[in-house]
């Protein structure tokens, strides 16, 4: 998309109409009166495809210090706010440098105990290996 | 390694990221989040990015306390359903990370997202409803065919008792004595979510493994373990299974069960009651109760005690000759065989005027120290047999009996509650293939498979990622010591999901997700 063709946006929060998505307040993300276009969008004969509709969140692919294929998503909180993210299954926390190269990473996991920690590659050493993980302390964002 | 721990230690001052701090990276548009795939970390994920919803609290807590109810179970099942379906409505044949951030966007509201997943969702319901179907015709088909091989009719539910044996005591609620599985009960580290059941009889040692030794045992009516919970996954003689989801125990009804357990009892006194449970004796014997355990055998059981424990004195020198040289020790192996042969002769040797008296025979007049030295004597292996077998052979012995009596008390609760006391067998009661017809026309009659757990997929799991005797390490013991590197392990992991995932309960599903193999 050109910057001389701006993106059609939802009135309720600015989002993007082409990334089906709407902010977590907005009025209309529930289907609400007034969302016309935006929400009909969904044709249900059409082919659902999860790579298309994972287009949204920028999926980037990288590759881990381990050799393997990591996908990274970028999540919206706000507009002009968002976080990339990338899942692992336990046992398997993954470095990738393209998250954590000039970025505050973050990890939320580590079974059992849902922590937040801050990360680095020392860390990511312990964690993966689950020796001694280091917890720093549990936050429940809820 | 030590420079990266001393490097480690100096940065991983505790400090605490508080909300603020991660509020402040994310503003400034440079956070990256790490989320390992578990519902907690999924809705703190969506919480997070905006999402309000009143359940997904309802299942973090759950999830949290691990006691994953409706709204959990069906929680992880969605994540499951993105993560292994694919696009054609077929079982994915690698892993990917999509099926997270699908889960994400659809809680954020996206429709299609949604759709997309209450498809696969869908989709992943009907392979279920299929596969349950197939369970129940092939119990059916297998049914008729123990039918056309015996006259007799099938085993009778309600003569049936179900008997676990395990290490730990049992914990109960006000109603439930409740069994978890091995998933359960190492918080969900060990990928085993089956709990097993003998039927009438204490389970047998079987080249897998040993329940000898597990000092608790439980005793239930299976049509009452059936009612209170499902039906068993795997009906069988010797080895009826539940596969259990995550966080949900097997519920016994404290009226219909008994709890049998070691306890203290005085001299010559072998079992007893205690707070309506059986008690059987522990500890230290003494020749009261080695005259009590003569008392209540006959001859044949008197000679086939004598010949076992006799037997454990070459088991002792087998173990000692395993676990002190790194090869097999010839002069050990040769001590064995003479030992063996000297068996034979005092066994056979009809005219051996001067048969051997036996260690339980011996055991009559004192210790189980003096009874061993004083057999090791007579039978000539004095100088040949040292202090460490020794020690091992009266282990072996005190072992044996603890097993024996434990075993005279789960009989007599059997009988006590007024069902028939069965032998157990390798693959059905005493082996016999009449038993065996038998139980699959009631396996036809409950629509439940009937075979060998070993043939099942959880048993197969469980061999790829637990190992264990004969069956090779396991794939998880392999990660943690190094000696395999994270591709081989996704590759490996991919392997076992693909050949097993078809035939997978979604209750393994469940266990195999939380654990990281999903």
């Amino acid at each position: 998309m050109s910057e001389s063709q701006p993106q059609p946006t939802c009135p309720g929060c600015g989002y993007p109409v082409l990334t089906k998505q709407h902010g977590p307040k907005c009025e209309f993300r529930n289907g609400n009166a007034g969302d016309t276009d935006f929400e009909n969008d969904v044709d249900s004969e059409q082919e659902l495809n999860t790579e298309e509709i994972l287009e949204s969140l920028s999926p980037q692919e990288t590759i881990d210090s381990e050799g393997i294929q990591r996908s990274v998503y970028t999540f919206r909180v706000k507009e002009h706010e968002e976080i990339k993210t990338l899942f692992y299954s336990k046992e398997e926390l993954p470095f990738s440098p393209l998250l954590t190269e000039g970025r505050e990473a973050f990890v939320s996991g580590n079974s059992p105990k849902s922590a937040v920690v801050k990360i680095g590659k020392v860390f990511w050493i312990k964690l993966s290996r689950n020796l001694n993980p280091i917890f720093l302390q549990r936050h429940n964002l809820l | 390694m030590d420079k990266i721990k001393s490097e480690s230690e100096s940065h991983i001052s505790p400090t605490t990221q508080s909300p603020v701090e991660i509020n402040q990276a994310r503003v400034s548009g440079k956070a990256s989040f790490f989320v390992e795939s578990n519902p907690q970390n999924l809705i703190d994920l969506a919480v997070y990015l905006g999402v309000e919803d009143e359940e997904l609290r309802t299942i973090r807590a759950q999830m949290a306390q691990r006691t994953p109810g409706p709204e959990a179970n069906t929680f992880m099942d969605k994540v499951i359903a993105a993560k292994i379906i694919d696009e054609k409505g077929e079982f994915k044949s690698h892993r990917t990370d999509d099926g997270e951030a699908l889960v994400i966007l659809a809680l954020q509201g996206n429709r299609a997202a949604q759709e997309l997943l209450d498809k696969k969702v869908s989709v992943l319901q009907q392979k279920d409803a299929l596969r349950a179907e197939h369970i129940v015709d092939e119990a059916r088909q297998m049914g008729k065919i123990g039918q056309q091989a015996t006259t007799a009719k099938a085993l009778p539910l309600h003569e049936l008792v179900a008997v676990h044996a395990t290490g730990f005591r049992p914990a109960h609620n006000d109603e439930n004595i409740q069994i978890q599985s091995t998933f359960d009960g190492t918080d969900w580290s060990d990928p085993r979510n089956t709990v097993h059941f003998a039927l009438n009889h204490q389970v047998a040692s079987h080249m897998y493994g040993s329940w000898d030794q597990q000092p608790y045992v439980v005793v239930s009516p299976l049509e009452d373990v059936i009612e209170q919970n499902k039906k068993p996954d795997v009906l069988n003689t010797v080895d009826t299974f539940f596969e259990m989801s995550p966080g949900t125990p097997l519920n016994l009804s404290k009226e219909k069960t008994r709890i049998i357990e070691p306890d203290d009892l005085p001299p010559g006194k072998l079992i007893g009651y205690k707070d309506n449970h059986v008690i059987f004796k522990r500890g230290k014997y003494t020749v009261e109760d080695f005259h009590a355990l003569r008392q209540g055998m006959d001859e044949s059981e008197r000679k086939a005690f004598n010949s076992d424990l006799s037997n454990t004195l070459t088991d002792a020198i087998r173990s000692v000759n395993y676990e002190t040289h790194l090869e097999r020790n010839s002069e050990l192996q040769s001590l064995e065989t003479d030992v063996i042969q000297k068996y034979i002769d005092i066994r056979y040797d009809e005219k051996n005027t001067q048969q051997v008296v036996g260690i339980f025979d011996r055991m009559q007049n004192g210790s189980i120290e003096n009874a061993v030295e004083s057999y090791i004597h007579d039978i000539g292996f004095d100088g040949r047999i040292g202090e460490d077998i020794r020690q091992r052979a009266v282990e072996k012995i005190y072992a044996g009996l603890f097993s024996y009596i434990k075993q005279k008390a789960v009989n007599r609760t059997i009988s006590d509650m007024g069902y028939k006391v069965q032998q157990g067998g390798m693959w059905a009661w005493k082996d016999d293939w009449t038993v065996t017809n038998r139980t699959l026309q009631l396996g036809a009659e409950l629509g439940v498979r009937v075979g060998a757990h070993s043939d099942f997929e959880s048993s197969k799991i469980d061999s790829a990622y637990r190992g264990g005797l004969g069956r090779g390490e396991g794939l998880l013991n392999q990660l943690r010591d190094d000696k395999v590197d994270m591709p081989t392990y996704r590759e490996k992991t991919e392997k076992i999901l693909s050949k097993h995932l078809e035939g997978m309960s979604p209750e393994t599903r469940r266990m195999l997700y939380l654990r990281g193999l999903i």
